[in-house]
């Protein structure tokens, strides 16, 4: 097993991972922007190295400077969480190369299944339905040619992006030159690769993902979830396992999944990503590393996502327990941003952070901290666990309840506003419910 | 998004430690640049000791994380001149020259030659010249 572990992130998702691996024994390294040095995942650490300064890309993205602090404190693995440089073929190959163990795929594996473009190749030739799309733009001209011929609304994507990054939809030839022109950008400067695709628009779709754990002789399904609930492309409210999905869905799903990844040799944590359309699968993306919503499938399937991840990339022989899924679990992802515009993200002084008590909360901050406008805007996921859906929707409603933010601006009413829904109580919404429901809301505070 | 909100948005941005920033929303991009007044590597630092000249005194710190390699001749009251290279940070096999910004005599060095250093620590303070 790993004797120490550096862990390339930040914020919560870097507590997350200290504490799987305290309970490994384990030691960890927390690596840390100027922005970041009074944080709670920098005190939690065995140790910690200053890599560089606020701005992401001479710190967090900064593959020199971390795979340094990971030399002079003799780490030897290096865990990335997700985001930043969890999934950059370069990184994990150089950190091989530095003698340090990279906790998730190969590279090449990163290569084949992370590059969206790359994976859906893999994903067709294999049989798996996609969504009609293009493949690498070029040039303008055949941007606008490829898009007329997929018909309008179209997804502009970039290959590299995720999280609501580098994606937006076009309803018009001239919305298009707009967006391509944002997206084009956002590549460029969030994920260090300017490629871009298009991408079919459906509107009554939901977002079905399957927890995969990669081991030597298998590959374990872990369960599934719906991440149908996002606003500006990014999920809000996450739910497992997906309660729509019939019996016979669910093995077609991961039929399908075992199709992808069977003769991969794929040894790690992944998600296979679909969206479900009037009862059929379309083959969306697969990210290699651990996701944001892995807590829901901890609860429900009893699994330590984090530790079964560190213990499959040490080579460890273990004996995961029978899966049998317990219940039903929905996290919400408590966000900073103003409560007027509902878009900016809202930065400033914590003066008040009371969260739920009772129920699992993961989250970096604490009362008093001052959240910087360099990196994500997540504050806190709230995730409850119930023996079924009605169940725990109630719970996460007096959950939402107890939690008391002041100081900067939450989507806090809005949480409150959708788990209360007729749509969310009845499981009745698709991806593009939450810009709906805001929609409306919005109207009605007008009249 | 109004003037009013961008207003409120700059105001919030004055408080936060940063040089530059971009910031998107849905229809509006912002780009923010600090003026640029203690920000620099070379920041005057105030060491406890020399309270009399605090305001002389600054610190060189380390540009990146790596291995802190010090000049042999360097001693403590040892006279250097602006863009002298006082140190080396070794990261990833590549030694990166450090100079002083500004001339005067070395006042304390506080790493040692082969010394692992992290971003931004302090390598060595100088006595600025009057």
């Amino acid at each position: 097993m790993f004797k120490k572990i550096l862990i390339a992130n930040r914020g919560e998702i870097a507590i997350r991972i200290i504490r799987a691996c305290q309970q490994l024994k384990i030691a960890t390294v927390a690596v840390y922007s100027t922005a970041d040095r009074q944080a709670l995942f920098v005190q939690l650490a065995d140790e910690a190295v200053c890599i560089g300064p606020a701005s992401a890309k001479n710190s967090y993205l900064n593959r020199e400077a971390i795979l340094m602090a990971g030399i002079n404190t003799n780490a030897d693995a290096i865990h990335p969480g997700y985001g930043f440089l969890s999934e950059d073929e370069l990184f994990a190959q150089m950190c091989e190369e530095c003698g340090m163990t990279w906790i998730g795929p190969q590279a090449s594996l990163i290569h084949d299944f992370s590059d969206k473009t790359n994976s859906r190749k893999i994903a067709k030739k294999l049989g798996l339905p996609i969504i009609p799309g293009t493949g690498m733009i070029t040039s303008e001209p055949q941007l606008y040619d490829q898009a007329n011929k997929l018909g309008y609304p179209v997804l502009l994507k970039a290959s590299h992006g995720g999280g609501g990054k580098g994606i937006r939809m076009a309803s018009s030839a001239k919305d298009l030159f707009v967006k391509y022109e944002t997206v084009k950008e956002e590549a460029g400067s969030s994920f260090l690769d300017g490629s871009i695709y298009l991408e079919r628009d459906f509107e009554a779709a939901r977002h079905i993902e399957v927890q995969v754990l990669g081991m030597p002789e298998k590959l374990l399904i872990l369960g599934d979830r719906d991440c149908s609930l996002q606003k500006h492309r990014q999920k809000v409210i996450e739910e497992s396992n997906a309660s729509i999905l019939t019996q016979a869905e669910r093995q077609h799903l991961y039929k399908l999944v075992h199709q992808l990844l069977d003769g991969a040799n794929y040894q790690s944590l992944g998600t296979v990503e679909f969206l479900f359309v009037q009862h059929q699968f379309y083959f969306l993306e697969m990210n290699t590393r651990l996701q944001v919503e892995h807590g829901i499938t901890e609860e429900t399937s009893g699994v330590d996502i984090v530790q079964a991840q560190i213990k499959v990339a040490a080579h460890e022989s273990f004996e995961l327990p029978n899966l049998n899924f317990q219940g039903h679990a929905i996290e919400c992802r408590l966000n900073a941003e103003n409560d007027m515009t509902a878009h900016l993200f809202e930065t400033g002084k914590l003066t008040e952070f009371t969260m739920p008590t009772g129920i699992r909360v993961d989250t970096g901050l604490q009362s008093g901290d001052v959240l910087t406008p360099f990196y994500d805007r997540l504050l806190a996921k709230i995730i409850v666990h119930g023996t079924d859906r009605t169940m725990t929707v109630k719970k996460m409603q007096d959950a939402l309840a107890q939690i008391k933010v002041s100081g900067i601006g939450t989507n806090l009413k809005q949480l409150k506003q959708i788990i209360s829904s007729e749509q969310f109580i009845k499981d009745h919404y698709y991806i593009h419910s939450v810009g709906k429901m805001m929609e409306e809301s919005t109207h009605e505070s007008f009249a | 998004m109004n003037l009013e909100d961008v207003n409120k948005l700059l105001d919030k941005l004055e408080q936060l430690d940063f040089d530059e920033v971009d910031l998107e929303f849905d229809q509006a991009r912002i780009h923010v640049k600090k003026r640029a007044n203690n920000t620099s590597q070379h920041e005057i630092t105030f060491d406890s000791d020399q309270k009399q000249t605090e305001a002389d005194v600054f610190m060189v710190k380390s540009p990146m994380v790596g291995v802190a390699h010090l000049e042999a001749s360097l001693k403590k009251g040892q006279r250097v001149h602006a863009g002298d290279v006082v140190a080396q940070i070794e990261s990833m096999k590549l030694f990166n020259d450090v100079t002083t910004l500004y001339g005067g005599v070395i006042n304390q060095i506080k790493v040692k030659d082969g010394e692992s250093v992290e971003f931004d620590q302090p390598l060595l303070s100088i006595k600025k010249d009057k």
